[in-house]
């Protein structure tokens, strides 16, 4: 590689075109001078021997003029005719004549000098000529002025002899004369006329080789134009190209190389692009080398601000408060698409229930450039609602101004429901705590009036027969009476056995009353006095079903309860059991009592041999209006009742289980007041 | 009525009657009643003991509450329609209702008598037997 030396692509233009400028210049110039000689010439020699032979023509008919009138005057006999003037050759010179002749003469002289002066003028070749034929004509004068002052003193003889011998020669000398300035003036044309065709040959062949060198010039200076900037220009366009194909390797172009070892314009223009594109091989090496990871990293973010944009509900106003723009999430909750939400005002969600206040306290807060953090209630496009946790702040570009709000929102309305269902949580309880206790008391109720369906029907049981015998004693006795067969024994006998059955028929009253009164304290109950109150009311039921019983409860076990409700759950037991016995169509029903003490608890066990409680049923049974019963009257309430009463009321438990010959209910009640 | 009471008992008297009813107490006093009325009467515990003894005796009427054990009035009657079409069937019930009357009288039952046994309505209704009796050809038995 060797340096090359070059002159600036500035200088080389300036250069070429100077020269061509200065070629068509001179050309220019050239051509002018030529024309302008050309025509001089040419003007010349149309000038110079037309004028000059005009002259010496007019010279020489002015000489010949005076030649004439002299030999007129001094010849009688001339016979010059000139037609240009009056003079007749016939008639002798008198001093008239001479005196015409003279004044011709002079006219004629001074034609002459006046020609002779035109010729000084413009005659082109040496002025000594035109002396001499002045010299010559002007010496001509004084010989005939002598010839005509002898004319006029009559000495024609003299006049005549000096004519002949001076005169003559005068007339040839000055024809010699002027006639050698005709030639020299013709001569003089005619080199004049060479002198222009070779003036033309000379400057066509100037002014071609002229045009040639510019054409060359302007070749030369395109070619250097091509070759200087152009090429490199290609050149540099096309490792621009593959620059923009992503290959930075600049310094391997052969063409760049060649380019900048130049020390001109382009050869500087090349270097600083190479230092430009240096600038950015390794940044951009290093773009190429993580365009993976960037892709990723971008796609990576794309998809968090998808999420955000899905998820997070935000939007921004413009200064005014017109919404630029919502998330996905925004749209979604306020139920208005995108799109309907631009360029609408932030009012649009604005829900009135959101006091006129917060809303003031937002702007005043936003407008002097701090953040609002509050909870709003807005408005979607149905009517609803959704409630958010607002975090609304001004948009401060770069110079301060306030350009716009943003708003980034969290949706509360989940949290704002509970809340309020929160709030209204108490109050539901109180109602559902009332309802509960309505429902309880409904259903004891219920029990209550069940049982005493079933007290009642047990009463009318009872009553039933001590009522037919009462009634029969009676027919009996009426009988008697009737058929007027009075024994008074046997009606005083019959008499008491009625008053001992009313008595019973009381009794059972007294018995089935006492189990309504429900006491309002614990009082100190006998364990035997509770099992035995129940089963004189079941009793007469039993023994009509053929139901043995079987009591074996300890004596002297005293506790605090409400022995009412435990002597009704007792009897609601052994009802139940009476009832399955006959369902299962029991022959020889039989049901053990046993009451005891443990744990200091007392507790009272009633099994059947009934057959039990079926395994998918026992664990309903205490449910309330549940029934085993195919006889549809019972409620069912009795055995949820008895649980209830003896666990919540007497503050003890009511258990089942299967034993091997039917069902074994315990009742268990603590001994000590609770 | 269309005799007098003695007339009535002296004609009664003379029957033999069968009288169902599982209840013991109630047995007695109503049958001291009914000794007023009829000498013999036969006294059975429940329907089947009440038919076993209708097929080895001859009665005149049968006199049986419904509810009892074993075999309770109203399938003891039918049983007995079986074996006499004729003889009359007086029930005595506790429950007064409609269906029992109609399902009684299905069954062949005569006369459906309320309990407690009132001694009036007891009169009435052989009061009634009676008459039947006279108008019907059957003579035999009564005198």
């Amino acid at each position: 590689m060797y340096k090359e030396r070059s002159v600036g692509i500035g200088h080389k233009l300036g250069i070429g075109f100077f020269f061509i400028t200065l070629l068509s210049s001179i050309i220019g110039i050239v051509s002018i001078y030529a024309i302008f000689e050309l025509s001089q010439s040419t003007e010349k020699i149309h000038a110079h021997p037309h004028e000059i032979s005009n002259a010496t023509r007019n010279i020489q008919i002015e000489v010949m003029k005076i030649d004439a009138a002299m030999t007129n005057i001094v010849n009688e006999s001339s016979s010059f005719i000139d037609h240009s003037s009056f003079y007749d050759a016939n008639e002798s010179a008198t001093a008239f004549d001479i005196k015409v002749a003279i004044s011709k003469i002079d006219r004629a002289e001074h034609n002459v000098l006046r020609e002779f002066e035109i010729i000084f003028e413009k005659y082109l070749g040496d002025k000594k000529d035109i002396d001499n034929a002045l010299n010559i004509f002007v010496a001509w004068k004084p010989i005939r002025d002598k010839v005509i002052h002898l004319l006029q003193a009559n000495k024609t003889k003299e006049a005549k002899k000096i004519m002949q011998d001076v005169g003559v020669n005068y007339n040839e000398k000055i024809y010699d004369s002027v006639y050698d300035m005709m030639s020299f003036a013709d001569t003089t044309a005619e080199n004049f006329i060479h002198n222009a065709i070779e003036k033309k040959s000379e400057i066509l062949f100037f002014l071609i080789t002229f045009i040639l060198l510019v054409i060359l010039g302007s070749i030369t200076t395109a070619l250097i134009i091509i070759k200087d900037i152009t090429v490199p220009l290609k050149a540099l366009l096309d490792v621009t190209n593959t620059i923009s194909n992503g290959d930075l390797d600049v310094s391997h172009n052969k063409e760049i190389q060649a380019l900048l070892q130049r020390d001109d314009e382009i050869g500087t223009l090349v270097k600083s692009f190479e230092k430009m594109v240096n600038v950015f091989v390794t940044p951009y090496s290093n773009i190429i080398k993580s365009k993976r990871n960037l892709k990723e990293k971008t796609d990576e973010l794309r998809r968090l601000l998808d999420s955000f944009d899905e998820h997070v509900i935000a939007s921004k106003t413009d200064r005014a408060g017109r919404i630029i723009y919502v998330s996905k999430a925004f749209s979604k909750a306020s139920g208005y698409t995108k799109e309907e939400l631009l360029g609408e005002m932030q009012s649009i969600v604005r829900h009135p229930d959101t006091p006129e206040k917060v809303h003031e306290a937002l702007w005043n807060t936003v407008q002097s450039g701090k953040a609002w953090h509050g909870e709003l209630k807005n408005k979607t496009k149905d009517g609803g609602y959704f409630y958010i946790d607002a975090h609304i702040s001004p948009d401060i570009n770069s110079k301060g101004k306030t350009i716009g709000f943003n708003a980034i929102n969290q949706d509360i309305t989940a949290k704002k429901r509970l809340e309020e269902l929160f709030l209204t949580l108490e109050k539901r309880v109180t109602e559902e705590i009332a309802k509960n206790k309505q429902q309880a008391s409904h259903m004891l109720q219920q029990s209550r009036l069940a049982q005493m369906g079933e007290m009642i029907s047990m009463i009318a049981h009872q009553w039933r027969q001590p009522l037919a015998s009462i009634s029969a004693i009676s027919g009996t006795l009426n009988l008697d009476v009737m058929m007027d067969d009075y024994n008074k024994e046997f009606f005083q006998e019959r008499l008491e056995a009625i008053d001992e059955l009313a008595h019973h028929l009381s009794s059972t009253i007294n018995d089935f009353r006492d189990f309504f009164k429900d006491g309002k304290e614990e009082e100190k109950s006998s364990l035997t006095e509770i099992v035995d109150s129940s089963l004189k009311i079941i009793m007469p039921s039993f023994s009509n079903n053929n139901i043995t019983l079987d009591n074996d409860t300890k004596e002297n076990v005293t506790l605090m309860t409400f022995p009412n409700e435990v002597k009704q759950v007792l009897l609601n037991l052994l009802k139940n059991s009476e009832e399955a016995m006959e369902e299962k169509k029991v022959d020889q029903g039989k049901v053990w009592i046993k009451g005891f003490v443990q744990d200091n608890q007392a507790v009272i066990r009633v099994e059947d041999n009934a057959g039990g409680i079926p395994d998918g049923v026992i664990g309903k049974v205490f449910d309330p209006y549940f029934s085993t019963k195919t006889k549809k009257d019972g409620t069912g309430l009795g055995l949820y009742m008895s649980k209830t009463i003896i666990e919540e009321h007497c503050k003890g438990r009511l258990a089942l289980k299967n034993g091997d010959k039917g069902a074994i209910f315990t009742i268990t009640l603590p001994l000590e007041a609770t | 009525m269309s005799m007098p009471l003695s007339q009535l008992i002296e004609l009664t008297k003379q029957m033999h009657i069968l009288y169902v009813e599982d209840n013991e107490d109630a047995r007695t006093f109503t049958l001291e009643m009914l000794k007023r009325f009829f000498n013999n009467i036969t006294v059975a515990e429940n329907g089947q003991d009440g038919l076993e003894k209708f097929k080895t005796n001859t009665f005149d009427f049968v006199l049986t509450d419904i509810n009892m054990p074993k075999m309770n009035g109203l399938d003891m009657i039918t049983e007995i329609r079986k074996l006499d079409a004729c003889i009359p069937a007086i029930v005595l019930s506790a429950h007064n209702e409609a269906n029992y009357h109609t399902e009684a009288s299905r069954c062949g039952v005569n006369h459906y008598l309320a309990k407690p046994l009132s001694v009036n309505d007891l009169i009435q209704t052989l009061d009634m037997m009676l008459t039947d009796r006279s108008l019907s050809t059957n003579k035999a038995s009564l005198v």
